[in-house]
């Protein structure tokens, strides 16, 4: 869960008071240049220069290590980059720089989740930027993570797909009671009824 | 005995590159200007610099002559200046930090502890050795303020993936500093391995030039070659380690521009 009281950061955001619930998937959306993916930077950790409270999981990390905040949160931004050559080679690589143990089975049940459905030995050069959005998906949601920040994750991807994907998420988030938070442009996700939505930098800002 | 060279023999040896312009000229290399201003720069400050170093050694007292490395070092960070791609004020404190304590301790190491004490500040010794080293530090010196430069500007998304993932920044950065430094390094390791092989280095090549018996030759060069090493070094190590200070804050966020 994240709670935001009375963030301010710059001129650029302003938030009284934003609650995103676990075992949820919470949509954000907004103008663009209202300051959504500021938002994630805030939450990640990356700039402690705002005013306000962040809380994740009733914890405020503010001015502590911001090391801490990344073992909690995993956050896709909109320029990912993979590693390796395959799919396979990229999560036993992952695994291995996070000092992890490589776990064929997680990686299985996540690349499922993301909808990702090529074989693991398929050269990664040769992937479609909405495969590649995939398998960045699953490659974050397999570090098991509290809580997940996704900045425009489902931008290349089809009207099914999206559906899809969007569908296994919500199971997924639901059982494993994660907080999932999804930055989106798309119609079809804001107004999905499934959702928690919130817009940012419109006139009420929450 | 080394056999001096006259007027006529010098003048012998400057027909080279004046061969080089006509050789320029000819095939439309574009190159006069460039031989024509370095050939004339380098015999004025080798002309300049023998009569200067003749002044030190005869008429200077030892201690007040070492104070040419002074100089030395003025222009090694003017060099490291001009030789910046983007320069940024803090880049040149962090390497001009880096270049200065190096070779000043290793100098010290060297006169005090290598070199015979007798000797310790004795000019001759110290202005010719501590420019090989600062020297060759200062070309390690530009190599990784802009190989760096260039590899976080190449792999600032690889970077920021792996601190997304939940790396570390300075586990995330390992990647980039080893590369950098590797081409820093790499034309000392390099020269090291084709010495005496395929070129006998300078310094080695006067003193042989001058009648001295090569195997103490040999002792100076690899005594040298050792700190020249070291130089090149810790001076990258250095500029590494306060840059790092500078891309990660107190709570390890980092910023790469």
């Amino acid at each position: 869960m994240i709670e935001i009281k009375n963030l301010q950061y710059q001129d650029i955001l302003k938030i009284s008071n934003l609650t995103l619930q676990s075992g949820k998937i919470s949509i954000i959306y907004g103008r663009s240049g209202a300051g959504k993916s500021t938002l994630f930077n805030l939450i990640f950790g990356n700039d402690y220069n705002y005013h306000g409270d962040i809380l994740i999981n009733q914890e405020n990390f503010k001015n502590k290590d911001s090391q801490l905040i990344r073992n909690k949160i995993g956050y896709v931004s909109q320029q990912e980059e993979l590693f390796m050559d395959t799919p396979r080679a990229e999560f036993k690589y992952i695994s291995k720089i996070l000092k992890l143990k490589f776990d064929q089975n997680k990686m299985n049940k996540f690349l499922q989740v993301a909808c990702f459905d090529l074989d693991l030995d398929f050269p990664i050069d040769k992937l479609s930027g909405g495969e590649k959005q995939r398998l960045v998906l699953a490659r974050a949601l397999y570090l098991d993570k509290e809580i997940y920040l996704l900045d425009e994750t489902t931008s290349a991807l089809d009207g099914n797909l999206v559906n899809k994907l969007i569908d296994k998420m919500y199971h997924y988030i639901k059982e494993s009671n994660k907080t999932l938070v999804i930055i989106a442009h798309d119609e079809k996700i804001i107004n999905n009824p499934k959702f928690s939505k919130y817009q940012i930098g419109g006139s009420d800002d929450n | 005995m080394i056999i001096n060279l006259t007027i006529f023999q010098m003048l012998l040896a400057s027909l080279i590159p004046l061969l080089l312009l006509v050789m320029s000229k000819k095939n439309h290399y574009n190159l006069e200007k460039r031989i024509l201003r370095s050939s004339i720069k380098m015999t004025v400050q080798l002309v300049l610099i023998g009569y200067i170093l003749i002044f030190i050694f005869d008429y200077l007292p030892p201690v007040i002559g070492c104070m040419y490395i002074f100089i030395m070092q003025f222009f090694a960070i003017r060099t490291f200046k001009s030789q910046m791609v983007n320069y940024q004020k803090r880049k040149l404190i962090n390497g001009a930090i880096g270049l200065l304590v190096t070779s000043f301790t290793l100098l010290l190491y060297f006169m005090f502890f290598v070199v015979n004490p007798d000797v310790k500040l004795n000019p001759q010794y110290v202005i010719p050795l501590y420019g090989m080293m600062i020297g060759n530090s200062l070309t390690a010196l530009v190599l990784i303020v802009n190989t760096l430069d260039n590899n976080l500007k190449l792999e600032k998304r690889l970077i920021m993936s792996k601190i997304h993932l939940g790396m570390s920044p300075s586990h995330a950065l390992e990647d980039t500093y080893k590369k950098s430094l590797a081409t820093a390094l790499s034309p000392i390791l390099t020269s090291m391995l084709a010495i005496g092989l395929v070129a006998l280095p300078g310094m080695m090549t006067g003193q042989i030039l001058s009648g001295v018996d090569p195997l103490l030759a040999i002792k100076y060069q690899i005594a040298i070659m050792f700190a020249i090493l070291g130089g090149t070094f810790f001076t990258t190590h250095i500029y590494l380690t306060l840059e790092k200070r500078h891309l990660i804050n107190q709570y390890h966020q980092v910023d790469i521009d």
